[in-house]
């Protein structure tokens, strides 16, 4: 399962954007929707990333509708 | 034997806008413009174009030149992808308008925001191969944006990328005698590879994905410097460059590439990534927060923006990317008393002198009047809109007409 992953991406989210700690997020929800820019989102995926020792190319990452789809693509990477 | 750049000039057009007031006007949120880091954008007037940018950007370059130096001038390569034709390039026209030597090699590249540096090392190769020895040649990166004419859904898709593209073009000459930047020839390193970020698939559009490009700009930087780390023995991001310079589509991306860069490969921490970018790439903003994206030539706005802060003695980190996409991080040495030397162009100073446009004025330009459309056979610019900035605004080339597809200009 990729809630590691999900996990993860929220807490890196949260340290970025400190607005969202009180707020409940969900696996449907995009950065978009929460407001966080697209150079914060990059850093959001990158820091994730580091954290979960994923190495691999970005644009592999690309198209993910929301964090539940991005946590799923970090976790393959991860199980590869 | 040495190479570089021997001398520099930045056009920034007569009209800008600001763009604090444009974002305000179009209703985007104040913390997202912010970290676009930008202040004024150039607006392209309806008599000028890529030519007229590209050859009042030359010209003061040109005209300091010893004719025997003039003389020696065997290549002018133009580099855009604002092109007025598909065939013929825009380095014919600067050839004739300069007066330049006809034994000279004339073409024109394109790859999106990579191609004046594209442009940069075919000079610089041609220079090093010796086959004509003392030869000179003449880069110009040139672009403008006249994208969004007459079209509100268009302005809606442009959102955030309006208030960041420009019209500009940086002039370079490059030979052996490099007073502005003596380039590390042989250090550099290349990263590319077919993605579909960002494309101009008309005239006068384009399209593109704002993540997309941002995590193949970012990938680029990181296999860019991998390479010419791999190429240049010792090569360290933290010590070997007193400055950075970056291709800035905006400030907040180059902010993100660079504290990516120092935290992967320095093991920065967040205040030392920060009091880093303050020292080391700040001093290079500052043209571009005035002038806006222009493409090919944005990483040497960035490199005259740095020199003019002083960098004098100084080892800059050069990256250059391009949409679709390729990118290159190279390296030079800013030799003493090139600051001096740049200051005579006076930069900053003919920025200064552009004509601050109203919104109403703005937009009236976006719809365009009788705009210089691609293909278009025979027109006469339009006089109104063409008289928003004053002929005193600088010395600078403007279209008169088209005849039969023939572009004739007059000097103002």
């Amino acid at each position: 399962m990729s809630d590691t992953c999900f996990n993860v991406l929220i807490n890196v989210l949260r340290g970025i954007q400190p607005d969202l700690a009180e707020r409940s997020i969900a696996r449907e929800d995009s950065m978009v929707v929460l407001g966080i820019d697209s150079v914060d989102r990059l850093e959001v995926l990158l820091l994730a990333m580091e954290e979960l020792h994923v190495d691999a190319s970005l644009t592999r990452f690309h198209g993910a509708a929301n964090l539940g789809e991005l946590a799923d693509m970090l976790h393959a990477c991860r199980t590869g | 034997m040495m190479v570089g750049i021997e001398a520099l000039n930045v056009y920034g057009g007569a009209a800008t806008i600001d763009v604090g007031i444009l974002c305000n006007h179009r209703g985007l949120e104040r913390l997202r413009t912010e970290n676009l880091m930008m202040r004024e954008k150039t607006m392209a007037l309806p008599n000028e174009d890529p030519v007229s940018f590209a050859v009042t950007a030359a010209k003061p370059l040109i005209d300091a030149l010893d004719p025997a130096v003039r003389a020696r001038i065997e290549m002018v390569i133009t580099c855009t992808e604002s092109g007025i034709d598909f065939g013929k390039s825009i380095s014919t026209y600067v050839q004739d308008l300069l007066g330049l030597p006809r034994n000279c090699r004339l073409f024109e590249i394109k790859q999106a925001c990579y191609s004046a540096t594209a442009g940069l090392q075919m000079a610089v190769n041609f220079v090093l191969s010796n086959t004509s020895p003392g030869a000179k040649a003449l880069v110009i990166g040139t672009d403008i944006s006249r994208f969004a004419q007459a079209d509100e859904r268009a302005i809606q898709e442009w959102a955030y990328s309006e208030p960041t593209s420009g019209a500009g073009a940086v002039a370079m000459l490059i030979g052996d005698q490099p007073t502005l930047l003596r380039l590390d020839a042989g250090a550099y390193g290349n990263h590319g590879y077919e993605v579909m970020d960002t494309c101009r698939p008309g005239p006068d559009t384009e399209a593109g994905d704002a993540d997309l490009s941002l995590m193949a700009y970012l990938e680029c930087c990181e296999g860019s410097w991998r390479d010419y780390a791999r190429r240049v023995e010792g090569a360290d991001l933290n010590k070997t460059f007193g400055r950075l310079c970056f291709h800035t589509p905006f400030g907040g991306m180059v902010k993100g590439a660079h504290r990516h860069l120092m935290r992967r490969f320095a093991k920065a921490t967040p205040a030392v990534i920060e009091a880093d970018f303050h020292q080391r790439v700040m001093p290079g903003l500052e043209y571009g927060q005035r002038v806006g994206n222009i493409a090919g030539g944005s990483l040497y706005l960035v490199l005259a923006s740095t020199i003019d802060a002083g960098a004098d003695g100084q080892r800059l980190g050069m990256f250059s990317y391009g949409s679709g996409c390729c990118s290159e991080f190279f390296s030079g040495v800013v030799p003493a008393g090139a600051q001096a030397l740049l200051a005579e162009m006076r930069i900053g100073a003919v920025l200064d002198r552009r004509r601050l446009l109203s919104i109403e004025e703005y937009e009236a330009l976006l719809r365009g009047g009788k705009a210089l459309r691609f293909g278009v056979r025979d027109t006469v610019p339009d006089a109104d809109l063409s008289a928003l900035a004053p002929d005193s605004a600088s010395p600078r080339l403007v279209l008169e007409k088209i005849v039969g597809y023939h572009r004739q200009y007059r000097w103002v």
